[in-house]
């Protein structure tokens, strides 16, 4: 338990500081924090509603006894609530929670099922045309930024075949395939701009196993070329994929923005660009703690995971 | 000439990775013909961009209704014009300057800092290194595009602003490839040398590290300019970039998207532009990261 140890004590300090560098966004800004929170609202002349919000912050004391307040209520559950539209944010991050944790969860399987056979046909012929033509094309993909996958899927699946909508949502219960329609092509966009980093890393690893001794020894003893790459050289050469899989999450959560605000997906990622359009603070605030802490619990995970599948992490932060 | 040729055929048009196994070759022949267009293309499109305002193209914003959706190659517009018959091959070319303001100012100031950050740690380790390590885990806890918008949200859209903003998500990576260049030289003969001579620890990471670590953080300064190029066009897509009416190739894909049933290439020649200037950035990175890779270079 060493390594798990190590690394807790190194997420522990990475956690107070993203939510205290997020709490502290609002107040770092020039002006009065009640005129920010308020924008251009035309509430904003209202001394009721400011004394009001005055009292909900806590305005009068400092800023880090109001961080641990803060801090206390988010653990809680509870984000305040935003003064532009008179909601409650965890309500609203609840509503939109679902949506992106589904084309997350789908964009990521979809990534990985063609990244990892991929990764392993890379390896297995490295060097070879096979492998030279899956880097080239992986190559192409790197240089091309999500948004314009996303635009060149719509204009050909959407405006030139007509087979699926180009934006929008059905929620589930309108039917199960109404409902993914309007997630294949975000779907697409996302997990294709994943696929060559998840590629690179995994043939890497993958071509230092082929090299290993007992790779050597199933292949003297007549196993099938299948047997080996999946059953014995794949898992050994997952440990790099899955740590990059952790730190991808801050990528995967950039792509979902953009996804969703192209595909009007109603999820966190609309809600962020369109609490920036209505210059709601503290929405945008609550946003961008969230997908910190997101961030952070997903590597610790990670974390786990890893020294869980392979018994060799501990080993080796015990004997440094 | 006649020897460039000959090379051309015998490595390839895609130079030769692999050339410490065959005769000695000079490295401009060995990265390959792919990468001098590459930094041909990037020539040419800073060239325009710097002198834009000489050269012999149309104003950016000036309309013409009579002229909307004009096909590329037409009378006058070489790229064609937009829905509101603006020329499309200015727009690119002033979209450019913005790109270029931001890829050759922020990856150079997230380089000063990831090599100040990641020298230190990788030379003191220890608590240093700690602290760096949870300061650039924190930054990397917010998603790059997300943490810019935000940075321009509370304090303004301005260009300032923003290379402020991309260099410090850019420090990270830098940060990361600094520290671990520098944990391998400092266990080298010429730094104990100095030592024993009584250097100070300034004057070894100055004199003796920094000329060693900084040859392969030149490719990363590359990458960075793409990533940063990318950021930039997906803030501008999604409308939370520079305000109108700055052209940029980002609000270009955005406007073009509006109508891209009716004429995709309005989407597609801004897009394209960008897709060729990245990738000319990644391959050059790419093949001098070839060059400079302190494992296959003999250590």
């Amino acid at each position: 338990m060493a390594y798990l140890r190590k690394r807790l004590f190194h997420l522990i300090p990475v956690f107070f500081l993203v939510t205290f560098a997020s709490f502290a966004l609002v107040d770092l800004l020039p002006g009065d924090v009640v005129d920010t929170i308020l924008a251009d609202d035309e509430a904003a002349d209202d001394p009721e509603l400011r004394r009001q919000i005055e009292i909900d912050l806590g305005l009068d004391k400092p800023l880090v006894v109001r961080y641990v307040i803060w801090l206390g209520n988010l653990v809680q559950g509870d984000l305040g609530r935003s003064y532009i539209t008179g909601k409650k944010i965890s309500d609203l991050l609840a509503q939109r929670i679902p949506v992106t944790v589904q084309l997350m969860v789908m964009s990521l399987t979809f990534a990985l099922l063609l990244a990892i056979p991929l990764g392993i046909l890379s390896a297995f012929r490295s060097n070879r045309p096979v492998d030279r033509w899956i880097s080239a094309v992986a190559f192409g993909i790197v240089a091309t930024p999500t948004f314009v996958t996303a635009i060149v899927f719509i204009w050909v699946f959407a405006v030139l075949l007509q087979l699926l909508p180009a934006a929008g949502h059905a929620p589930l219960f309108f039917g199960f395939w109404e409902n993914m329609k309007h997630f294949i092509l975000p779907m697409l966009a996302i997990g294709l701009s994943e696929v060559p980093i998840f590629l690179r890393v995994l043939r890497v690893d993958m071509i230092t196993t082929l090299q290993e001794d007992y790779i050597a020894l199933a292949k003297a003893k007549g196993m099938s070329n299948m047997y080996i790459l999946f059953r014995h050289a794949l898992r050994p050469s997952l440990f790099t994929l899955i740590t990059v899989l952790g730190l991808q999450v801050g990528r995967l959560i950039s792509g979902l923005v953009i996804s969703e605000n192209i595909f009007a997906l109603p999820g966190i990622g609309k809600l962020l660009i369109d609490s920036i359009d209505a210059r709601d603070v503290l929405v945008v605030q609550a946003i961008v703690t969230i997908s910190a802490i997101a961030y952070v619990g997903i590597n610790l995970t990670v974390d786990i995971l890893y020294a869980v599948l392979d018994p060799r992490v501990n080993r080796r932060a015990e004997g440094h | 000439m006649v020897e460039l040729v000959r090379n051309m055929f015998r490595l390839g048009w895609r130079g030769n990775r692999y050339s410490h196994k065959s005769t000695p070759v000079p490295w401009w022949i060995r990265v390959g013909f792919v990468f001098w267009l590459c930094v041909g293309w990037l020539f040419l499109i800073s060239f325009c961009a710097i002198f834009a305002d000489i050269l012999p193209f149309d104003d950016p914003l000036s309309t013409d209704l009579d002229q909307q959706f004009a096909p590329i190659l037409s009378e006058g517009h070489l790229l064609g014009t937009d829905s509101v018959g603006r020329d499309m091959l200015s727009r690119v070319v002033y979209g450019a300057r913005i790109s270029l303001q931001l890829a050759f100012t922020a990856p150079f100031i997230s380089l000063a800092f990831g090599l100040i950050l990641g020298m230190s740690a990788g030379y003191y380790r220890g608590r240093v290194d700690t602290a760096v390590s949870v300061f650039t885990d924190s930054i990397l806890a917010f998603p790059n595009i997300v943490g810019v918008m935000v940075i321009l949200f509370f304090f303004g859209s301005t260009l300032p602003v923003m290379i402020v903003a991309l260099a410090f998500f850019g420090i990270p990576p830098e940060v990361r490839v600094a520290r671990a260049n520098t944990i391998l030289f400092a266990e080298r003969e010429f730094v104990m040398a100095a030592r024993a001579q009584g250097a100070s620890n300034l004057r070894i990471m100055v004199r003796e590290l920094l000329p060693n670590v900084i040859i392969p953080m030149l490719s990363l300064v590359l990458f960075g300019m793409s990533i940063v190029i990318v950021i930039e066009g997906a803030l501008a897509f999604l409308g939370v970039g520079f305000p109108p009416p700055t052209p940029t190739w980002g609000k270009m894909i955005a406007d073009g998207f509006e109508e891209i049933a009716k004429a995709p290439q309005v989407t597609f020649v801004p897009a394209g532009v960008m897709f060729l200037t990245i990738l000319s950035l990644n391959m050059i990175g790419d093949r001098l990261r070839a060059l400079t890779d302190v494992k296959t270079s003999a250590v």
